[in-house]
């Protein structure tokens, strides 16, 4: 496997933010990409506070860059943003799959930007959506990934109109990612 | 003063006379913990994998089969009396379907946790917090050897 295109990501998440204001009517915006190759135990941590209750978004990625990627969302800008999307007081399985929807589309967003200029299939599962510790989602995950010696979290970061908390945007491919020497990983 | 938390990371095993040893933000994970009231000592093993590691395993001790042979070596080695010792399960959620030789991690974490357990004569006074789809913090404190799980949300409850 030989990485993930840092240019098709910048522009695949720009492409997310766009949809994504499209969805809520509220501005999204990713201040930070960046990509670490870690030791596993440090994976639960790298969305901040392991403890901290956050709403996961995730879904498995098949094809030519197995995978996993995960959206963690503050619970109250999740509220706010399911909110714009389907009004407040529904029921919580339509607000539920309103939010699991728009991780959907800002993900396929970024996979399909990444897939078109690379020329990859990129074929994420069906989003799955839990509510709990931040740290017990990716410790999951990176027990997915814990036959290897080490781990590589492609993380961004958005910012999610004025007073709401961030949302990361996590991918954690299987098998070995060198980045180049400038942290970028190889295209 | 606030006694010492020592926290045990993914793949780790820690022993303390002191303080208390902790695990934070349980998914699949399984933690195995000894404590031999006694001797004040405790132990704990930060289990990732089912089963043995493989021999070209980059870290065998986040395999269930050596990180409870250390855990009870380690206990013994510094003075423990294994029978009488208590012993936890705790962990071994599924909030993802994420699959491990096509079954669900957690699962297989605990039931390969239990087999280890068994085969080293450890069962006696097992107490168990395991399985369900929600994350768990697990913490001792090892001059009581009280043990405490929680969940997201929730107060943490003595097991």
């Amino acid at each position: 496997m030989s990485g993930w295109g840092m240019a098709e990501l910048e522009a695949g998440l720009a492409e997310a933010d766009r949809v994504l204001a499209a969805m809520t009517g509220i501005t999204f915006r990713t201040t930070s990409l960046c990509v670490h190759v870690l030791e596993l135990e440090k994976v639960p941590g790298v969305a901040g506070e392991s403890t901290r209750i956050r709403v996961a978004v995730y879904a498995r990625l098949s094809g030519d860059r197995p995978g996993h990627a995960c959206f963690l969302i503050e619970p109250a800008t999740a509220e706010r943003l399911a909110d714009e999307m389907v009004g407040p007081g529904q029921p919580p399985a339509l607000r539920e799959s309103a939010l699991s929807e728009l991780c959907n589309v800002a993900g396929s967003a970024v996979l399909n930007s990444v897939s078109d200029a690379q020329g990859l299939s990129l074929i994420p599962s069906p989003p799955l959506m839990v509510q709990d510790m931040g740290g017990a989602v990716l410790q999951c995950v990176a027990a997915a990934l814990a036959t290897q010696p080490e781990v590589t979290v492609v993380q961004a970061v958005m910012d999610v109109g004025a007073e709401s908390g961030p949302v990361y945007f996590l991918l954690l491919p299987e098998g070995p990612v060198s980045p180049a020497p400038d942290g970028r990983p190889p295209s | 003063m606030r006694p010492e938390v020592i926290p045990v990371k993914m793949g780790e095993i820690g022993f303390s006379r002191q303080g208390s040893l902790a695990c934070y933000a349980l998914g699949s994970c399984v933690v195995a913990i000894l404590h031999d009231r006694g001797l004040g000592l405790g132990g704990v093993a930060h289990v990732v994998l089912p089963g043995a590691a493989p021999p070209e395993a980059p870290a065998p001790g986040r395999y269930a089969g050596q990180a409870i042979r250390r855990l009870i070596e380690g206990m013994v080695m510094r003075g423990a009396f294994l029978p009488r010792c208590r012993v936890y399960l705790v962990g071994g959620a599924q909030l993802l379907d994420i699959r491990y030789n096509g079954l669900s991690m957690g699962e297989q974490n605990i039931a390969s946790a239990r087999s280890m357990l068994k085969a080293h004569g450890v069962m006696q006074e097992l107490r168990e917090d395991v399985g369900g789809a929600r994350g768990r913090t697990v913490c001792l404190e090892v001059a009581t050897g009280q043990v405490t799980v929680g969940r997201a949300g929730q107060a943490p409850e003595v097991l």
